[in-house]
């Protein structure tokens, strides 16, 4: 048994798996494909792989049914899940008792049911800046042990104990975007949802969606986490350059932190939360 | 516990998904590949839940980049990079778990040394050794039987890049067998 195979393994007389796999698939044409068919009409170890991969396709279809696939690709297309390389991590037990709990904990904003930029920027704990977008949000908080629950206003601010995790809630009366960025003591802004690209379609929710899996913040000191609902999409550097330029105006000091502002924008409506970490 | 939930989050009326029109374009991955990039998955992560979560970020990312994914000479190839990539990070993000189960696996193949292992299985117990790039490579070139110009041109590196981290990785796991 050899660990790395020569150059001349490439022309070894049998036919790669990948390659394998991909004449199965369809991928080859013209003498490609001649080549590949002729050799497993006589090789029988690559005509049992190829009947092996066939048999893995059937049982495949017969674990995971077309349904089942279709919707889990396109709830993934809608939330793509967080990504490993995020400085928190996913997981917790406490959403489906949070998604139960949140009705009755869910703070409204008092502007009501407000037009464009009704509301100055500053107050961190929101206010209706879509038109008909009935606009809230809310942090769950649960401890590792899944003991009990507490929820967080906007513009609020809480001690984090070891290993507990937040996990973000929003509704939106009517179909719009949202994005959620932290920025800790650092200044260094990470984007939570979604993790590239711009803004996530959302709504409209007759009650609080929450987003897919809970957070654990890492590291020490603060970070303040932002949840951003707007009428039309956003772009995710701008974002991030907003709450950047936040910081620095606000001289690293994340308790006087403004909310992020956006050029010409007036149908942002900012969230906020404090968080001290353990 | 750290780990992930089965998604529960709510699915909105009237929210645009980002995949092609007709679902018989989706049948069509499922029919083509959905074994392959499942099977990927569930090799690397060892776990058939995460895996099928892994495989649906995968398909999720080809839909997304519909046009450009059509347009791979080898979309399988594009699936299998991807699927690689993301469940070497996850491992990562998981990193000591997976890396004591693979240690662990990598000390029990030690000690059953007379016996002849599958090279996929070889590969799998030694992946804690090396890095996420040698990760990469010996997948694609162990596993997948690529030839050694297909992974470097897959991983953008050169023939001898490729080459020296596959002897690097060789070496490692010559030496835990001799060990």
């Amino acid at each position: 048994m050899t660990l790395v195979n020569s150059e001349a393994d490439s022309s070894a007389p049998h036919v790669g798996e990948l390659r394998l796999r991909r004449f199965r698939a369809g991928e080859f044409s013209g003498e490609a494909h001649e080549s590949v068919a002729r050799h497993t009409a006589e090789c029988a170890a690559c005509r049992a792989k190829l009947r092996l991969q066939q048999e893995e396709q059937r049982q495949f279809e017969r674990d995971i049914p077309f349904e089942r696939f279709a919707g889990g690709v396109e709830r993934a297309c809608r939330v793509p899940r967080p990504s490993p390389k995020r400085r928190w991590v996913m997981g917790g037990t406490f959403g489906l008792v949070a998604a139960a709990a949140v009705v009755v904990l869910l703070v409204r904003p008092s502007g009501g049911v407000g037009g464009w930029g009704e509301h100055a920027v500053g107050d961190h704990t929101g206010s209706n800046r879509i038109k008909g977008g009935g606009l809230s949000a809310v942090v769950r908080i649960a401890s590792a042990s899944g003991g009990a629950q507490r929820s967080l206003p906007p513009a609020g601010s809480t001690t984090l104990q070891p290993g507990e995790r937040i996990r973000l809630g929003y509704s939106i009366a009517v179909p719009g975007y949202l994005a959620a960025v932290s920025v800790d003591d650092a200044g260094e802004v990470s984007a939570l949802y979604p993790e590239g690209g711009g803004s996530l379609p959302v709504g409209p929710t007759q009650q609080v969606a929450f987003l897919p899996d809970s957070l654990e913040l890492s590291g020490s000191g603060r970070e303040r986490v932002f949840l951003l609902l707007a009428e039309r999409p956003l772009d995710g550097a701008a974002v991030k350059k907003s709450v950047r330029d936040a910081h620095v105006r606000a001289k690293g000091d994340l308790g006087a932190l403004a909310l992020p502002s956006f050029a010409g924008r007036t149908d942002v409506q900012p969230f906020s939360w404090l968080f001290l970490k353990p | 516990m750290v780990g992930r939930q089965t998604p529960y989050f709510q699915v909105i009326a009237g929210e645009q998904p980002a995949v092609p029109d007709s679902r018989s374009e989706m049948r069509d991955l499922y029919q083509k590949y959905g074994a392959s990039v499942f099977g990927r998955c569930a090799y690397l992560l060892k776990d058939r839940s995460q895996a099928e979560d892994a495989m649906q970020d995968v398909f999720a990312k080809a839909l997304q980049h519909y046009a450009g994914f059509r347009a791979e000479a080898s979309p399988l190839t594009w699936l299998m990079k991807i699927a690689t990539h993301h469940c070497l990070n996850l491992l990562r993000s998981q990193r000591a778990g997976w890396r004591s189960r693979y240690e662990r696996e990598a000390r029990a193949a030690k000690d059953e040394r007379p016996q002849v292992f599958e090279m996929r299985d070889l590969v799998g117990k030694m992946l804690a050794l090396v890095d996420l790039e040698t990760q990469a490579a010996a997948i694609h070139y162990h596993v997948d039987e690529m030839t050694l110009d297909e992974v470097a041109a897959l991983l953008g590196r050169s023939v001898p890049t490729v080459r020296k981290r596959l002897q690097e990785f060789a070496t490692l796991c010559g030496k835990e067998f001799s060990a």
